[in-house]
C-alpha cells in the first residue's frame, strides 16, 4: 500500500516512514500541510503524474494546511474519496472533538502522541484500513 | 463794653423787647408741652398691664430665639459632623482599591467611589455593559438576612477594555429591608490572563513534551528490535540523542524558571567569548534558516572585548531563543542580522542585537512579551495568524538571563517591519 504521511517534526516524520516500510508499506512523505494540498491541486487539475495514496495518516496541526483540512479535501478529491485517513496529535480531544472530527472532516481515526507502541498502532492502523477495504 | 454802641432810638428798644417776649412764649409753650406730656404718660396707667404682657411675650419670644440659635449651633455642628462623616466615608470609599457602586431601589446609580470610575472610565460604560443589568436579576428580592447579603455570585464582566469581577449585595436596614444594592468590582484582568496563560501553557507543555517523547519511544522501540549481533545504526542513535537533550533542555529551563520565581536562580561564573556564542547559536539553526529560505548575517565589532562573565549554556540559550524567534516570526525571503560591539556611549557594556526584517509585534502583544508563558498572536504581511509553537517562555527566560548578569533585554517592534531585540550584557573585567 502506499501511505501518504504528512508530519512536520522530521524524527515523527522519518520514524513513521521507517515502521511504515518495516510493515511493507510504500511511504510517501510530506513536511507540511501546504505540500499535501498542492498535490490534491494536482490530482483535481489532472496533472499529477505520481502515485495515489491508499491511505492517509497526517498531524493536525502542521504549518499551512492542519490534518483535518487536508482530510475534507481528500473526501473531495474523486480518485482518493475513499480512502481510510488517521490523524496524529499531542492535543487531548474530548469525545464531543473526536465525533466533530469524524462527522465534519470525514477522519476515520485519530491517535494521540505520544504513539502507542508499534504493535499497538499496527493494530489499531490495520483495523481502520480494513474498515474502507 | 465801650463797643457796644447805645441804642439809638424808640424803635430798636421796642423791638428788643418783643424779641425777648417771643422767647419768653416759646420757653413756656415748651415747658407746657413738656407737662402735658407728663401729664398724659400718666393717664396711660390703665393700659400697664398690656405692656407687660407684650414685654413677657417679648421676653419669651427672645428666649425662644435664643433657644432656635442654639439648637441651630447645635444642628449646624451635627450637620458638619455628619459631613464630615460623609467626607470621611467618601474618603474611605475612595481609597479602597474595590470600586465601589451604591444602587437605589429603582437602580439609580446614588454613590461611586474613585476606584469604581477609574475601573469604568465613565457611567455610559456600566450602563452599556452586563454590570448595567446585574440590578435588574435581583430587583425583587426586598427581604434579606443581614445587613450586607450578597445576591447571586461573582462575576466576571468585561468593561471599558478590562477584565472586572462584580460582586451584587444587598444593604439593608436593621429589620432586613433592603435599602439599596451595592457592587464591588475588582480589576481582574490580570488573573484572567494568568489563568488564561496557565491553561495555555499545560495545552503547550503537553504538546511540546510528547514530540519528543514520541520519537524517544519509537526510535528506542526501533533500536531494541535490531538484530543483537549487529550494532544500532548511527542515524537512529542521533535521532534518540537529540531528542533527549530537547527533552533535557526543557526541563532545565523550566527548572530555571521556577527557580527564578523563587528567587534562589544561580548562575556559573566563567568567562565567556561572545563572538563563538553568536556563531554556535546561528550555526545550530541553520536548517531552520534554510528550510524558511532566510538569509543570516554576523556582524561583530570589537570582537576581543566581547566577553562577560557569566554562564556559557544560558547565555547560548537566551541568544538562541532570540534568534528562534526572528526565524519563527519572520517569512521566505526576509533576515536576519546579529550585531555585537561595545556599546558607543559607555564600553562597559556589550551590546547584542538580534535584527529581523519579520512580521514584527502587534502593540497590543508588545507590553506583555516578557511575560512568562505569554503568547502573542502573530500575522503575517497577508494577515494570517502564525501558529507559535513552543512554552512561550523564550523571552521570559532571555530576560531573565539577562537580567542575572546583571544586564537587560529590551525590545523595539513594529507590525510588519521587524523586530529588534537587544541584550546589553556588563564586560568582564
Amino acid at each position: 500500500m502506499n501511505w501518504l504521511i504528512a508530519e512536520d517534526e522530521a524524527d515523527i516524520r522519518n520514524l513513521v516512514a521507517m515502521m511504515c516500510q518495516v510493515w511493507g508499506n510504500n511511504p510517501m512523505t510530506y513536511e507540511s500541510g501546504q505540500k499535501v494540498w498542492d498535490m490534491l491541486d494536482e490530482i483535481d487539475a489532472g496533472t499529477y503524474k505520481g502515485i495515489l495514496p491508499d491511505f492517509a495518516l497526517m498531524d493536525i496541526r502542521m504549518p499551512g494546511r492542519r490534518g483535518n483540512e487536508l482530510s475534507k479535501r481528500i473526501r473531495q478529491t474523486e480518485p482518493i474519496k475513499n480512502i481510510p485517513i488517521v490523524l496524529m496529535t499531542a492535543f487531548v480531544l474530548s469525545d464531543e472533538d473526536m465525533q466533530m472530527m469524524k462527522r465534519e472532516f470525514g477522519i476515520d481515526h485519530v491517535i494521540n502522541k505520544p504513539l502507542p507502541d508499534f504493535d499497538q498502532l499496527k493494530l489499531i492502523l490495520d483495523k481502520v484500513i480494513a474498515s474502507r477495504a | 463794653m465801650s463797643d457796644t454802641p447805645p441804642p439809638s432810638n424808640a424803635e430798636e428798644i421796642s423791638g428788643a423787647i418783643s424779641r425777648v417776649n417771643l422767647l419768653g412764649s416759646m420757653t413756656e409753650r415748651l415747658f407746657s408741652r413738656l407737662y402735658t406730656g407728663l401729664n398724659s404718660r400718666k393717664k396711660r396707667t390703665p393700659e400697664d398691664t398690656e405692656e407687660r404682657v407684650m414685654r413677657d411675650d417679648l421676653q419669651q419670644k427672645i428666649e425662644v430665639a435664643r433657644r432656635i440659635k442654639e439648637k441651630n449651633a447645635m444642628l449646624k455642628q451635627a450637620l458638619m459632623d455628619r459631613a464630615e462623616d460623609v467626607k470621611r466615608l467618601q474618603g474611605i470609599l475612595n481609597r479602597l482599591d474595590e470600586g465601589i457602586i451604591m444602587q437605589d431601589n429603582e437602580g439609580r446609580i446614588v454613590l461611586n467611589n474613585q476606584a469604581a470610575r477609574d475601573l469604568l472610565g465613565t457611567m455610559k460604560n456600566f450602563w452599556d455593559s452586563e454590570l448595567g443589568m446585574l440590578f435588574d436579576a435581583y430587583r425583587d428580592v426586598d427581604q434579606v438576612d443581614t445587613e450586607l447579603a450578597p445576591l447571586g455570585d461573582p462575576t466576571r464582566v468585561q468593561v471599558n477594555g478590562r477584565i472586572v469581577g462584580a460582586q451584587l449585595a444587598a444593604v439593608a436596614g436593621e429589620n432586613g429591608e433592603r435599602l439599596g444594592t451595592m457592587i464591588v468590582l475588582r480589576d481582574v484582568t490580570r488573573d484572567a490572563l494568568a489563568d488564561r496563560l496557565k491553561d495555555q501553557f499545560v495545552t503547550a507543555i503537553s504538546h511540546e513534551l510528547k514530540t519528543p517523547m514520541t520519537v524517544i519511544k519509537g526510535m528506542a522501540e526501533v533500536i531494541a528490535g535490531q538484530p543483537e549481533d549487529q550494532p544500532p545504526p548511527r542515524r537512529l542513535l542521533e535521532t534518540l540523542t537529540r531528542n533527549v537533550d530537547i527533552l533535557d533542555r526543557m526541563v532545565v529551563e523550566l527548572l530555571d524558571i521556577s527557580e527564578m520565581s523563587a528567587g534562589t536562580f544561580s548562575l556559573r561564573h566563567d568567562v565567556v567569548n561572545i563572538e563563538p556564542l553568536i556563531w554556535s547559536v546561528v550555526n545550530g539553526m541553520t536548517p531552520e534558516l534554510k528550510r524558511n529560505k532566510l538569509d543570516a548575517a554576523v556582524m561583530p565589532r570589537n570582537t576581543r572585548s566581547l566577553r562577560v562573565q557569566g554562564d556559557d549554556q544560558r547565555l547560548r540559550w537566551a541568544l538562541g531563543h532570540l534568534v528562534q524567534n526572528s526565524v519563527r516570526y519572520n517569512e521566505p525571503g526576509g533576515n536576519v542580522m546579529i550585531a555585537a560591539g561595545l556599546d558607543e556611549e559607555d564600553d562597559q557594556y556589550i551590546v547584542l542585537d538580534v535584527i529581523d526584517s519579520g512580521v514584527g509585534i502587534s502593540e497590543k502583544d508588545l507590553p506583555h512579551v516578557f511575560e512568562r508563558f505569554y503568547r502573542g498572536e502573530p500575522r503575517t504581511s497577508t494577515g494570517k495568524l502564525l501558529d507559535p509553537r513552543g512554552l512561550g517562555q523564550g523571552l521570559f527566560v532571555a530576560r531573565m538571563v539577562a537580567e542575572a548578569h546583571g544586564g537587560f533585554l529590551r525590545v523595539r517592534s513594529q507590525q510588519g517591519q521587524g523586530s529588534i531585540f537587544t541584550i546589553v550584557l556588563p564586560v568582564a573585567d
